[in-house]
């Protein structure tokens, strides 16, 4: 386990991986297995128990990381161009194929493939959320498969881009023609959302208001400080706790067995399978708007924000320079911020009935 | 086991289609109810047509920089009969016209 937490050392610091999670994460393996130390999420009374049990299995945390991130976002791109809402819809089979692979093929028990199937949001805080409101026994492999993938978009993403698509759809460029959005939407938009959560899917509402509720910081205009707070040193500090904490689960007998070779597999099926499907429908509406809709903003639809946009522009410039398709991509990254946070609670609510 | 799976599926994803098109339409209802006003900087301002005295100065410009060329390199080039310097013809009639393309190009602005 010390090679497996000097791993994650090293490629959060000399790959700049994720270094914000990975370094963390690494350095809490490496606490938790020594013999003796007491510093293992599973050693009653020990410092990183007790950040475990009042930090992380009270969803207090993650939630909290879920206010930073909506003070971080900007909803304007999705609200100039709000059409990318279905590529952030259909994004999300990456987390509900993959369940049903671990669950009907895998023989998963039924709490453990949902949270396997998570991963496929793409969103860290949200794989922590229901892996540990579902009780999950592979919590650490599963919150570390999400941030290990999420590190690693261009990669895993750019194939299935540029597979899924012909040159001339990924040549298809997108007029940007910004609609001022007055500040009066951008101040409902937050208020709005969680109402159309509650109606649909209220388990998703912690998840949903607390982005919202960041994002209503950051668009009011006269909470500055709160949102500044929100973006830089309460996300810091939680990041901080959230990451050695998740590492000192990772114990030998905890970390070393075959379920979690299949779990990074998994992982790593639904991330590309929630950013392939993203891709074919970002395809069907290429087709149906004769080519006003390049169809590799799809993968934005995933939560890898704004990694994920900035991969798709990347693979747009390569085709041509000139073509600039940013905007739309920030655009269908944002939805797919509420959208994974919407599917982590419909999840739940699903499973937990 | 296979049904379970596939009713949470489907009824999943079908939350998920709900749920998006409704903040979908929640975007564009807000939108519409409240339109934004373009800020001012926002507004395209045209680019300024080049007056005929900018022109002017262009070509003057031009004009003193080829002179001051000519003294450097040596005067003699267009003067017949005058000694050559260290520039030679081609270096300093290349010079020339890429002042003069200078100029259009500013010109064209």
């Amino acid at each position: 386990m010390f090679l497996v937490g000097g791993a994650f050392i090293y490629l959060g610091i000399k790959r700049r991986m994720e270094p914000l999670l990975l370094a963390p994460i690494g350095l809490g393996i490496i606490l938790a297995n020594i013999p003796g130390a007491g510093l293992s999420a599973y050693d009653e009374g020990g410092f990183l128990q007790l950040v475990w049990d009042y930090g992380i299995r009270t969803e207090i945390l993650p939630l909290l990381i879920f206010i930073g991130i909506g003070a971080m976002t900007d909803f304007g791109p999705f609200l100039g161009f709000p059409y990318v809402a279905f590529l952030g819809a259909a994004a999300q089979f990456g987390i509900f194929g993959t369940f049903l692979v671990a669950f009907w093929l895998l023989g998963f028990p039924l709490y453990d493939a949902a949270s396997v199937g998570i991963i496929g949001s793409a969103d860290g805080p949200t794989s922590i959320y229901v892996a540990t409101k579902l009780n999950s026994q592979y919590v650490g492999a599963i919150v570390m498969a999400a941030y290990s993938y999420i590190s690693m978009v261009p990669i895993i993403q750019r194939p299935i881009m540029k597979y899924l698509t012909t040159r001339k759809e990924r040549l298809a460029r997108m007029p940007y023609s910004p609609r001022p959005i007055s500040r009066t939407t951008r101040i409902l938009f937050p208020l709005g959302a969680i109402l159309v959560t509650a109606l649909v899917a209220p388990m998703a509402v912690p998840l949903v208001g607390m982005l919202m509720f960041g994002n209503l910081l950051r668009e009011s205009g006269v909470t500055e400080r709160l949102s500044d707070t929100a973006q830089n040193a309460m996300t810091n500090l939680v990041t901080l706790v959230l990451g050695i904490a998740v590492g000192s689960t990772m114990t030998a007998e905890a970390f070393l067995l075959p379920q979690t070779l299949m779990i990074f597999a998994l992982g790593l099926f639904a991330f590309a399978l929630g950013s392939a499907t993203g891709v074919l429908l970002g395809k069907l509406m290429y087709y149906i708007t004769k080519g006003k809709v390049n169809p590799i903003i799809g993968a934005c639809g995933v939560s890898a924000f704004p990694m994920s946009a900035r991969v798709a522009q990347q693979v747009a410039q390569e085709e041509d320079f000139s073509n600039h398709i940013l905007m739309q991509a920030m655009g269908a990254n944002a939805c797919g911020q509420i959208a994974s946070a919407m599917a982590g609670g419909i999840l739940l609510m699903l499973v937990l009935g | 086991m296979i049904q379970q799976g596939l009713e949470i599926t489907g009824i999943g994803m079908a939350y998920i289609f709900g749920g998006l098109i409704a903040v979908l339409l929640l975007a564009l209802l807000l939108s519409y109810l409240f339109k934004g006003v373009p800020k001012k900087e926002e507004v395209a301002e045209e680019p300024e047509k080049p007056s005929e005295e900018a022109g002017k100065e262009g070509e003057v410009v031009a004009a003193i920089a080829a002179a001051l060329v000519n003294i450097e390199g040596g005067a003699g080039v267009s003067q017949p009969g005058a000694p050559r310097g260290e520039g030679s013809y081609w270096a300093i009639s290349g010079r020339q016209a890429q002042m003069a393309s200078r100029s259009l190009v500013r010109r064209q602005r």
